[in-house]
């Protein structure tokens, strides 16, 4: 197992936000969590990032506690709707900046990021700065950034959120390929229930606070509360 | 109509703004400039020359002055940043910055006045460190305005993505918060040295005249009515501010926009 969250619980104020929330993620997995906006996804994914501390509850990573862990040691990384590139840094040293924090090798960077460039089909935008590059764009660059360090899990955090319908598309098939390709798990959180269906493995449903994962996609499916079949008939009638 | 226009006016005001540097250069190297005539009666570089040999401390008191605003420019600059940032992430930050305004809403005369008494039990009057200091209180406040609004809710998520993608506070500090910074660093670093170059009245009585900047200088010659060292030293005290803006206009906008 990757990842083991056991009773994870959070308050702002008076006001709570996590209230005993647990969920396992074994390699290669990618975990979708289906919510509403302020049902407190974005809060779970900083508390297992390290970016936010929880005041209950144990984050277990490759079978060690993480929660007194902080961000830059986890190798966690959280990608939001937002790409939010460097501004200063072109698109090949936004990709080269978890390499070039560790002092990698000038040629082992080179090497890797162009390889990445090509794989992500971003070549010929190596020197683009990232407000040259369309909304698509950017995403690919942010993924790009955060697979170079070979993160053991990735956080996303509705991140085509911002996109049109048919980039959208692109990217969810281009991350269900580089997740496959680069052996990746992921949490990845979304309010439509289409692109928690495509995009994860396991599939989870968030309320208040309050997260149930479902063993199957057909429970999921089933489940009134999730909207799903709501979303179905819709279609059906149409 | 506006396009046949635009030439003179853009004329007219290149002209309005030359002429101030223009008439002062003028001065500066007039040997007599008698009522009603137009033009001076002969020209010398003497002044200029004098300023070599630092004739009336003319010379030193330009260093002085650089060698106080680059030191106030750059301690303010550099904890206005580090304290703004401090600022934005407190619960009480509203009102931490609105206690900003008070050293910069009193005038800095009565400022240094109200002051004066600390500076004369710590030894500071009369002496470039004590100068530095006054001007720092008003200088710091200033650049923890002028820097605040850079501490926005985007920027923290940049801390928060290159915080995950492994970096510690210091490769988060110098890697991506002082690049991205750069631009209102500069502005701010600009604006705090001018505040300090024409700063007056907290040098003179902070100063109590043994700190003789230029700006003291051209008030002396002003008192004095030699109007040619004035206009000697005005257009010393000109000069950086102009190159300054010549680098805000080269640099640092073309960034912002």
């Amino acid at each position: 197992m990757l990842l083991n969250i056991q009773h994870i619980s959070k308050q702002y104020s008076a006001e709570s936000v996590l209230e005993n929330i647990s969920l396992t993620l074994n390699e290669n997995r990618t975990l979708s969590i289906l919510g509403k906006s302020g049902c407190g996804k974005s809060t779970l994914l900083k508390i297992i990032s390290g970016l936010v501390l929880q005041d209950r509850g144990d984050i277990i990573l490759k079978g060690k506690n993480i929660n007194m862990l902080p961000a830059n040691l986890r190798h966690i990384v959280y990608m939001s709707q937002e790409a939010l590139l460097f501004p200063h840094l072109n698109v090949f040293e936004n990709i080269a900046f978890g390499l070039r924090i560790k002092n990698e090798k000038k040629a082992m960077i080179e090497t890797k990021v162009n390889h990445l460039i090509t794989r992500l089909g971003l070549h010929g935008h190596h020197q683009k700065m990232p407000q040259q590059l369309s909304g698509g764009q950017q995403q690919r660059v942010n993924f790009g950034r955060s697979l170079i360090i070979n993160p053991p899990l990735l956080l996303l955090d509705e991140p085509f959120g911002n996109l049109d319908t048919q980039t959208r598309a692109e990217m969810q098939q281009l991350f269900k390929q580089v997740a496959g390709e680069f052996n990746i798990a992921s949490i990845f959180v979304t309010h439509d229930i289409k692109e928690a269906l495509l995009m994860g493995d396991n599939i989870g449903y968030m309320n208040n606070g309050q997260l149930k994962i479902y063993e199957t996609k057909k429970s999921f499916i089933s489940d009134s509360i999730t909207g799903a079949q709501q979303e179905i008939s819709f279609w059906q009638t149409l | 109509m506006m396009k046949r226009l635009k030439r003179p006016i853009a004329f007219l005001s290149l002209l309005a703004f030359s002429f101030p540097f223009i008439f002062l250069f003028i001065l500066s190297i007039a040997k007599g400039w008698n009522f009603p005539n137009l033009l001076p009666s002969g020209y010398s570089t003497e002044r200029w020359s004098g300023l070599v040999q630092n004739t009336g401390g003319l010379l030193q008191s330009l260093l002085l002055s650089c060698k106080i605003g680059l030191v106030v420019a750059i301690v303010s600059t550099f904890t206005g940043f580090t304290i703004s940032r401090s600022i934005s992430l407190h619960s009480k930050r509203k009102y931490l910055l609105f206690a900003c305004y008070f050293p910069l809403a009193l005038s800095p005369v009565i400022y240094s006045l109200l002051l004066n008494h600390f500076f004369l039990k710590f030894n500071l009057s009369g002496t470039f460190m004590g100068v530095v200091i006054a001007q720092l209180i008003i200088t710091i406040p200033f650049s923890i305005l002028l820097l605040s609004s850079f501490w926005n809710e985007r920027i923290r998520s940049l801390e928060q993505v290159s915080s995950t993608l492994g970096s510690n506070l210091q490769q988060i500090f110098f890697r991506v918060l002082l690049p991205v910074a750069l631009p209102q660093l500069l502005i701010c670093f600009f604006q705090t040295f001018l505040v300090s170059w024409f700063e007056y009245g907290l040098t003179i009585i902070i100063g109590v005249g043994k700190v003789q900047t230029l700006t003291l200088k051209v008030y002396q010659y002003i008192g004095e009515a030699n109007i040619f060292y004035a206009a000697l030293s005005s257009c010393l005290i000109v000069f950086p501010p102009a190159i300054f803006l010549w680098i805000n206009k080269r640099y640092v906008f073309s960034k912002l926009n």
